[in-house]
């Protein structure tokens, strides 16, 4: 899993609270510094509530609120988990090459 | 503006999300004109989410609507090659004449294998319709024949047209039958156009009819493997053109068109080999 796919992102910024898609988009650039375009956003975000991993809430206006789901928060544990793995073997082999001695 | 950049995506979608995304869009933009960035955004995906929706790409249908998505779109692949079959057919009429008689050989031998391959794709599509006889008349019975008026209208029109094209035809010298009567190419054009459209209309017809046909698993994964042994021949037959163009001399094919049928079978032969691979795949 990338650290710029749209779903990571979306869970990520909803797991702070309910958004509407600016809202997203505003939070997602902040933290992340991805740029998602509205197509994308609303593209992820419709997989997402497939999925059951976010859900509507309600609203007077067209901007409407999502919220992360209990399956969602598990996803992007699972996920972050995942992402972890990967950055502690990365830094542990980084390490491991910094400090094998450099042949003459 | 903004509000036509919906029309990229399925009617149930804009339902559902339409006007959030609006509301996004618009305030991306600031209220202004909406940047190409955004806008091209916007149409890729909604044109993915097109293809989602009528069960191409991932996985938001059942299996068995990705299955039928599959098969139809082996046969607006088959529709296409059709099409370019018929701009091979005409552009190859007198190979034979400004071929020397030494250099036929290959040539002739491509053709007919081009015309074996043909004939082989075309009953394995009639086998395919032949297949789900039954769920298709039941659909038909039950009212389905009402979707089939335009196609059937368009069938009369064309027959129509070629009946009138070929008396008229009868009364004309060669060079006016080849370009030298204005009246009588457009009035060519106009049967082409007929044509195409009835194909289209049947090809449309076929494809929408199959997703509303309830039909057993295995008669599905037969329709899969029949979608694949179709491709093969689309398959072959573009090899086989292939072969035939390179080896007749450039009066036999004018260039610049045979690029235009050549570059059709191969989109056609890329197309049907995704929508059979969909298919074998969610039939296993």
């Amino acid at each position: 899993m990338a650290t710029n796919d749209p779903p990571l992102l979306i869970l990520t910024s909803l797991a702070s609270g309910p958004k509407h898609g600016h809202a997203l988009l505003l939070d997602i650039e902040a933290f992340s510094g991805t740029r998602l375009g509205p197509g994308t956003l609303y593209g992820a975000i419709t997989r997402l509530e497939q999925r059951g991993l976010i859900e509507p809430l309600d609203s007077d206006d067209r901007r409407r609120p999502y919220r992360i789901t209990a399956a969602g928060s598990e996803s992007l544990a699972a996920a972050l988990a995942e992402l972890r793995r990967i950055v502690d073997e990365g830094t542990a082999r980084t390490r491991r090459t910094a400090a094998r001695p450099v042949p003459s | 503006m903004s509000g036509r950049l919906l029309l990229f995506y399925p009617r149930r979608w804009r339902e559902r999300y339409g006007q959030e995304l609006l509301a996004v869009v618009e305030a991306s933009c600031g209220g202004g004109r909406v940047p190409l960035r955004i806008r091209l955004d916007v149409i890729r995906a909604g044109l993915s989410q097109r293809l989602r929706s009528s069960g191409l790409v991932g996985d938001e249908v059942p299996p068995e609507a990705r299955a039928k998505a599959g098969l139809g779109l082996v046969l607006w692949a088959w529709a296409l090659f059709v099409l370019a079959g018929t701009g091979l057919q005409k552009l190859s009429e007198h190979w034979q004449l400004v071929t020397p008689h030494a250099g036929r050989a290959v040539p002739a031998a491509a053709f007919d294998g081009v015309v074996v391959a043909a004939a082989i794709g075309s009953a394995f599509v009639l086998l395919g319709v032949a297949l789900v006889a039954r769920p298709l008349l039941a659909f038909l019975r039950s009212g389905g024949w009402r979707r089939a008026r335009p196609a059937v209208l368009l069938s009369v029109l064309a027959a129509a047209a070629l009946v009138g094209v070929v008396a008229w035809a009868h009364h004309l010298t060669v060079a006016q039958r080849n370009g030298g009567d204005r009246l009588y190419d457009a009035a060519f054009l106009l049967l082409a156009a007929c044509a195409v459209a009835s194909l289209v209309a049947w090809t449309h017809l076929g494809a929408t009819t199959a997703t509303r046909l309830s039909l057993a698993p295995g008669t599905l994964r037969l329709e899969a493997w029949l979608a694949a042994v179709v491709t093969w021949t689309m398959a072959a037959m573009t090899g086989a053109t292939a072969i035939w163009w390179a080896s007749v001399s450039g009066a036999a094919a004018p260039g610049s068109k045979m690029i235009v049928v050549a570059l059709a079978m191969l989109l056609a032969t890329g197309l049907a080999g995704a929508g059979a691979a969909r298919a074998l795949r969610e039939t296993a």
